[in-house]
């Protein structure tokens, strides 16, 4: 599903963010990513989605090396990946239903099969009765609901989820995990990136934490232990 | 790209032109503005291009014949003329009609010309040039030419007022061609700002749609639409509001100018103009989004 070799990242030539990455995660895989702040989550996560390219490595996706397609092939890939994103990033200018269905507008999809779809997946995450309310009329965990219903809509092998529940409360976290866990038993590739240690004791799965640009599997961060 | 597709960019292009409507309207007015001042520059240019042709076509050259010139010649004469490529029309006057026309321009007083005997005035032939002619070598030619014909006695054709008149038709193409490139330029160049507020505006949402797997084409297509459109918007009001101003213009001279009535008159453009006008709004409206989509990509 995802492999990633030797990967390297710097933004200044001195200063390196990522130093000789390598993980595999299969289908239906479940893993947090965690480290302290400015350990490279967001960096590794926004390099598996194609938003910046590595110094160098190589990251397969479904056996296709991504690091060296073009902005077209990399609007296809992304297609096949959803990504929940910690301030949400929903069009503040279109309702939650115009939101959700955008991914499946930008792949071409009939109008009927968009509408039912997006009423599933709003069902999904339980925010069906605010189909058309803008984002800024909804609260901080309905918001992220709309943005992991856009995430899922498409039906996509691998969600990768940056810090989706940071800025919510232990209750509405505890239901995005939940939905993510559901997501997750059906098949679906789960990447979480996160440094909310409660939500690692509470749902025990696989851990990568990155400490000083190094990835280390099952451990937890040194200042946390 | 299929209907649906079609209808997606369609979808997308009314969302973005209903919620930045504020953003929208600055850059109709824009272009409008814009469209407007060339409307009036170009309005300005036809107009004085045609009273000056108007002018060109009552220019004449006049060959004055001897009175010993026979009928072949005359013949020959006014088979010459009537062939010369920038000779539109030749009109014959015998010594009788000029005789009659000179008694008529004097009115009243053509009673002086009762003492007269025999009739002193020659016949001749008025010349009436194309209106393509563009400059003083063809008439020149022309003129030289009569000349060495026989029974030809004298040739009369305002050779300074036609140099001034090229002079003057030159200077306007000049000055025209300058103008209307600096107003295109400066048209697109503010459309382009107007258009590069709008993406900086939006680019949170173009950002989002990109990393949610939309292609460059699908963002572009419906910005692009909204240039179109825009353009389409400020060429009709433009329209409008030259013709609003030659409508004024032409009852304000009416009234206050009535002596004008018969020797100046406006025109407006002709609908395959004002087509043109339109076209040249839309493209505007498109070009302006091409440059600030390309600075857009650069940045």
């Amino acid at each position: 599903m995802i492999r990633v070799f030797h990967l390297y990242k710097n933004y200044l030539p001195t200063v390196a963010v990522l130093q000789d990455v390598s993980f595999k995660l299969e289908a239906g895989d479940f893993v947090f990513l965690t480290g302290p702040s400015g350990a490279g989550k967001t960096t590794l996560l926004r390099l598996l989605f194609a938003a910046e390219r590595p110094k160098s490595g190589q990251i397969l996706i479904n056996g296709k090396n991504i690091t060296s397609f073009s902005r077209r092939r990399i609007a296809h890939v992304r297609r096949s990946i959803g990504v929940v994103f910690q301030d949400f990033k929903l069009i503040t200018y279109r309702t939650v239903f115009d939101n959700v269905a955008l991914v499946l507008e930008i792949s071409g999809t009939p109008r009927n099969e968009i509408k039912k779809r997006v009423w599933k997946v709003l069902k999904l995450v339980g925010i069906e009765q605010k189909l058309y309310r803008y984002p800024l009329e909804l609260s901080g965990g309905e918001q992220q609901r709309v943005a992991i219903a856009r995430a899922l809509v498409n039906e996509p092998q691998i969600i990768l989820a940056d810090e989706p529940t940071g800025n919510l409360d232990f209750e509405i976290t505890t239901e995005i995990m939940n939905i993510l866990n559901n997501v997750n038993a059906q098949g679906t590739t789960v990447m979480l990136a996160t440094h909310n240690q409660l939500l690692l004791q509470k749902f025990k799965r696989k851990v990568f934490t990155l400490h000083n640009g190094m990835l280390h599997e099952d451990v937890l961060p040194k200042e946390d232990q | 790209m299929n209907i649906t597709y079609l209808y997606y960019l369609l979808k997308s292009t009314y969302q973005n032109i209903r919620q930045h409507l504020v953003i929208n309207l600055i850059s109709i007015f824009t272009i409008t503005f814009s469209l407007v001042i060339f409307g009036l520059y170009s309005f300005g240019y036809l107009n004085l291009k045609k009273t000056l042709d108007d002018w060109r076509t009552d220019f004449q050259v006049i060959v004055y014949l001897q009175d010993s010139i026979s009928q072949t010649q005359l013949k020959s004469l006014k088979h010459f003329c009537k062939s010369h490529p920038v000779v539109s029309r030749v009109v014959y006057v015998d010594k009788n009609k000029a005789m009659q026309h000179f008694r008529q321009s004097l009115g009243k007083d053509s009673t002086l010309l009762q003492g007269l005997k025999g009739n002193p005035l020659p016949a001749s032939l008025e010349l009436q040039l194309k209106s393509e002619v563009q400059g003083m070598q063809a008439v020149e030619s022309l003129v030289g030419r009569i000349r060495q014909q026989p029974g030809v006695d004298e040739l009369q054709y305002g050779q300074q007022w036609l140099n001034h008149f090229f002079s003057i038709m030159r200077l306007l193409h000049i000055f025209g061609l300058g103008v209307t490139g600096f107003l295109f330029f400066v048209t697109i160049f503010i459309v382009s700002n107007t258009i590069k507020l709008s993406f900086y505006s939006r680019r949170d949402a173009i950002d989002i749609m990109e990393l949610v797997g939309a292609t460059r084409f699908y963002i572009a297509i419906p910005y692009l639409l909204e240039g179109l459109f825009q353009g389409l918007i400020a060429s009709l009001l433009s329209v409008a509001a030259v013709y609003g101003i030659y409508y004024y213009l032409v009852a304000w001279l009416q009234r206050s100018f009535p002596f004008l009535q018969g020797m100046v008159s406006l025109t407006f453009f002709t609908p395959r103009m004002l087509g043109g006008f339109i076209i040249l709004g839309v493209l505007l409206g498109g070009l302006g989004f091409l440059v600030s989509f390309k600075w857009i990509r650069g940045n």
